[in-house]
């Protein structure tokens, strides 16, 4: 492991230590760097703001998780996602509080979407409009998780994810039946 | 072609990556290739791109290192879209997806793959390849894990046409065209441009006092490629080659990297000279251009990938020529035989009892 990585790990411990006791607004540099005993100078050879330092953190623990979970697909690597981000709670929700440019709910937002729309993309794949289908879902989706963790998580990843998904195929199904009653009455 | 959606998702996310640390360089070229070159080594999981991206960490440790100028001029003179798509088809689809790949297929089937095929298209014969052929076998590469092609074309303005845009089309993988720097016009460079998984390095075996090699190099830049040059060593114009005069040059025309074709350098003197120079070139950066050396180079990733070299160039004629005997593997033809078979006659694994 490089003495380069080890440095960022120092920095990113104490944010998320600092994180949980404190709102993100109110966390300082000086905070951080005299938590884990380093220097102003080496934060910013590393990281820009801290919110820079969150979006590293972000990445590199969501990515190295997600890359595990990947031989998962659709709905239920959606729930793994949504298990990860309940198990990391205090920290994403606090980071999603902040909103805004250059805050973490737009590198939120560039991370998520393609993951979302991957899943469907394969479904509308034979389509001529899959970009269109597949981002109007992808966008939803993240929305919806985004919210769920702003609203501090009320409910068990298992039961959010449920109803996405009866949202999405729950919509689907009632217009089939609606349109076999048509047919049937016709 | 599509791709597993494992892959896909992978792939999507270090485009996500890659963009926020095309942004992070913009705002702070130092900081910024630092991040993007510790996320590389961070994600990079074993082989060469680990100790790739550890000496490149170690070299930009230093803060007066070329390097950061090259990462500046990349980002201030290129398209993005070629960054990020060239860059991400070479480092995951070829160096990762692709090299996994390959070691599953010669496991199963005993003989090796080459991470990259090269064509050698500059001579002029009746039959040569067409491009819908060439289109045929990067399919065939695509699907036992080989994401790289590279291109040495002659002066046949049409068939360039055809061969960009046949190219665009494998979006997955990547291409390096090695041209005359006499057929770069803006017609084609903006065509290259567009296609975000072409590079080209452009000859420079008549640079010095050569007008054709600034405007080619011109052009590239005004339309946003990615490029650099090359040149073919031997025992009369190394020294030109490793000078710093010829090096200066290159940096003058915005060139990001130079590879160094060592076709006939029989004295030992400049051989030891050659290998030195490179060596020295590479921990050391004195210049800001990456210098590839292309035979050995080319072969280190193989053996990485492959445990040991398995070049292989296809000619216009659709011989074949390997490093195993420097000439055109005998009666195979890429015309009659598919490149599997080409590559189970010339690249058969070692057995060991």
């Amino acid at each position: 492991m490089s003495d380069s990585y080890i440095t960022k790990r120092a920095l990113a411990e104490a944010m998320k230590e600092l994180m949980l006791k404190h709102p993100m607004e109110k966390i300082k540099i000086s905070d951080i760097v005299e938590l884990c005993n380093m220097t102003r100078q080496s934060f910013y050879y590393h990281f820009k703001d801290k919110y820079d330092l969150v979006n590293w953190i972000f990445y590199t623990e969501f990515v190295e998780n997600i890359q595990n979970m990947l031989e998962k697909s659709g709905w239920l690597l959606i729930e793994k996602m949504c298990m990860y981000f309940y198990e990391n709670r205090q920290f994403y929700v606090n980071a999603l509080k902040v909103r805004g440019q250059n805050s973490f709910s737009e590198y939120f937002n560039e991370v998520m979407h393609p993951i979302i729309y991957s899943q469907f993309e394969d479904v509308f794949k034979d389509d001529k409009n899959t970009e269109f289908y597949a981002t109007f879902f992808a966008d939803a989706i993240r929305v919806a998780i985004t919210r769920w963790l702003q609203e501090e998580i009320k409910i068990t990843p298992e039961e959010f994810v449920r109803m996405i998904k009866m949202a999405v195929t729950g919509l689907a199904y009632k217009l089939i039946k609606d349109m076999e009653k048509q047919k049937e009455k016709a | 072609m599509h791709m597993p959606n494992r892959n896909e998702i992978i792939y999507r996310i270090i485009e996500a990556a890659v963009d926020k640390g095309i942004k992070d360089i913009t705002d702070n070229p130092n900081r910024g290739l630092r991040r993007l070159l510790d996320l590389g080594n961070h994600f990079a999981k074993k082989g060469f791109q680990k100790s790739f991206f550890r000496i490149a960490s170690q070299v930009l440790n230093d803060e007066s290192s070329p390097y950061y100028k090259l990462a500046d001029n990349i980002v201030r003179n290129v398209d993005p879209h070629i960054i990020k798509r060239f860059g991400i088809n070479l480092g995951y689809n070829c160096w990762t997806y692709g090299a996994k790949k390959i070691r599953e297929h010669e496991k199963i089937n005993g003989y090796n793959i080459p991470w990259t095929i090269v064509f050698y298209l500059q001579d002029e014969t009746e039959n040569g390849l067409s491009v819908s052929q060439i289109s045929d076998i990067l399919n065939t590469a695509e699907s036992i894990g080989t994401f790289c092609g590279m291109f040495f074309l002659n002066e046949d303005i049409e068939k360039l046409r055809s061969i960009i845009k046949m190219l665009g089309e494998h979006r997955r993988s990547c291409y390096i065209l090695f041209l005359k720097p006499e057929i770069i016009s803006d017609e084609i460079a903006n065509l290259i441009s567009g296609s975000y998984n072409i590079i080209v390095a452009f000859d420079t075996n008549d640079i010095e006092n050569n007008q054709l090699c600034k405007n080619g190099a011109r052009i590239l830049l005004d339309n946003k490629c990615l490029y650099g040059a090359y040149c073919t060593c031997n025992d009369s114009n190394l020294n030109y080659y490793i000078s710093d005069s010829y090096l200066e040059t290159l940096e003058d025309l915005k060139c990001s990297f130079a590879f160094y074709i060592n076709k006939s350098l029989y004295e030992m003197k400049n051989k030891l000279m050659f290998s030195k120079f490179m060596s020295d070139s590479k921990y050391r950066g004195s210049y800001s251009l990456f210098l590839i050396d292309f035979y050995e180079d080319l072969s280190f990733i193989d053996r990485v990938i492959s445990t040991d070299k398995c070049f292989i160039a296809i000619k216009n004629d659709g011989s074949i020529m390997t490093l195993k005997d420097g000439t055109s593997a005998k009666g195979l033809n890429i015309k009659t035989h598919s490149l599997k078979t080409i590559l189970k006659k010339t690249m058969p694994r070692p057995q060991y009892i």
